[in-house]
């Protein structure tokens, strides 16, 4: 594909040649990309196109995505994802249109890529954890979501484990963890000799200081 | 008669009335005074005693919310709070002038509140003004607290929607720390 150096208007972003340009695989070549932009750190931007949707200009450098698409209607199978990477440098001005939290598409395409299945440089046997909390006020969650984060925030574990952990929603595992990926939030950690699988379950501690209090407040506010 | 309280902790301003009154069942009790102190927090009036509400659970179980005064000159009654509650909801003014520095204050006075229960910290009126990012709180935090395991949210202390979101990741998070080790984590002293 040839160059495609332009200016964005004012200057503030400049299409370049990128292998990723107008691929076809719905979210999976997105989640790539951010994937791969985020692990260089490079002052990319990257534009999706889902189908003949509104595009959203991801500025990772900002931590916002541009688009007039708020995502109350988030296209979750698209046939076609079109991907440009953009230049961008910190001290251009911000792309027209409203700025939105990045979190919540990172969320959204990272749930909806690999077609329910775990992202190509995610291992069902490595040990991982979180090193944040996505912004649940701001995206999108069920009650799973809470607890896997919970349990992934405090307890380094493996994706097979998660899908034994949380049997009722093993099929949402794989996309979580992409999600928790694109956010930037999972830490790969070094594998370690195996010991004796040890059932996690709540220890004495946590029924003395609130005895089940989750599962009894979910019932109460009928989450 | 089960009890848990939880604290709502962080500086004046923060909006510890307007998170206990976005998730009580009964009309929040409010002791409220005319603010001495409009320098540090551009308000008509502050809470100088305490900020009381409930959730029911069943007929003999409730939560019960308490937001203390966010002065340090009223730091004793925090010690006694403390004692009682099973963990906190910390808000932070993210339009504040220093508010990474007064998230780190309240974490440290209140670890052992932490270290028994856990914590949540609630960013407020970042939709306000630049404040620092989340990524920024996380960052601060880890450097200065390291291996604590907090969830910071954005919220807006007036909806009950997003405050239920932070009282039920501070319960499920105080519940998932408690649980057994994994098999790749050393067992908890």
């Amino acid at each position: 594909m040839a160059d495609q150096s332009s200016s964005g208007g004012d200057g503030a972003m400049v299409t370049v040649a990128s292998p990723t340009d107008s691929v076809d695989n719905g979210w999976d070549d997105a989640a790539r990309a951010i994937y791969s932009v985020r692990k260089i750190a490079a002052p990319m931007g990257i534009v999706l196109q889902p189908d003949d949707r509104t595009p959203y200009l991801v500025d990772l450098h900002r931590k916002k995505f541009f688009s007039t698409d708020d995502l109350t209607d988030f296209p979750t199978h698209p046939v076609r994802v079109g991907v440009q990477t953009y230049v961008v440098s910190p001290d251009d001005q911000e792309p027209a249109g409203p700025a939105r939290n990045l979190e919540l598409l990172l969320w959204n395409v990272g749930r909806s890529s690999f077609h329910g299945g775990l992202a190509p440089w995610l291992s069902p046997t490595a040990p991982y954890r979180l090193t944040a909390w996505p912004d649940f006020t701001g995206v999108f969650h069920t009650t799973f979501h809470l607890r896997l984060t919970a349990h992934l925030a405090n307890h380094v574990t493996t994706v097979d484990d998660l899908v034994e952990l949380f049997p009722a929603d093993a099929d949402s595992v794989p996309g979580a963890m992409n999600a928790f990926s694109l956010l930037g939030i999972l830490e790969h950690l070094p594998a370690q000799p195996a010991a004796a699988v040890q059932p996690v379950e709540p220890a004495a501690d946590a029924e003395r200081s609130t005895g089940g209090l989750w599962s009894r407040l979910r019932d109460r506010w009928g989450f | 008669m089960a009890e848990h309280v939880v604290l709502f902790t962080g500086p004046m301003g923060a909006g510890k009335t307007a998170a206990i009154a976005s998730l009580s069942d009964i009309d929040p009790v409010r002791t409220e005074a005319a603010n001495t102190d409009r320098v540090t927090a551009d308000k008509a009036t502050t809470t100088v005693a305490l900020d009381y509400g409930e959730i029911t659970i069943g007929p003999d179980e409730k939560v019960r919310l308490y937001g203390i005064p966010g002065q340090t000159r009223f730091e004793f009654m925090w010690k006694v709070l403390m004692r009682r509650a099973v963990g906190m909801i910390l808000l932070v003014n993210n339009d504040n002038p220093d508010p990474i520095g007064q998230m780190l204050y309240f974490i440290d006075y209140f670890h052992e509140l932490y270290e028994r229960g856990g914590a949540v910290v609630a960013i407020s009126r970042s939709d306000v003004g630049l404040g620092p990012t989340r990524e920024e709180y996380y960052s601060a935090l880890a450097a200065a607290r390291p291996g604590l395991s907090i969830p910071i949210f954005s919220v807006d202390a007036r909806s009950p929607e997003q405050m239920k979101i932070a009282l039920f990741s501070l319960i499920l998070n105080i519940e998932s720390r408690a649980a057994v080790p994994s098999r790749y984590e050393e067992p908890r002293q």
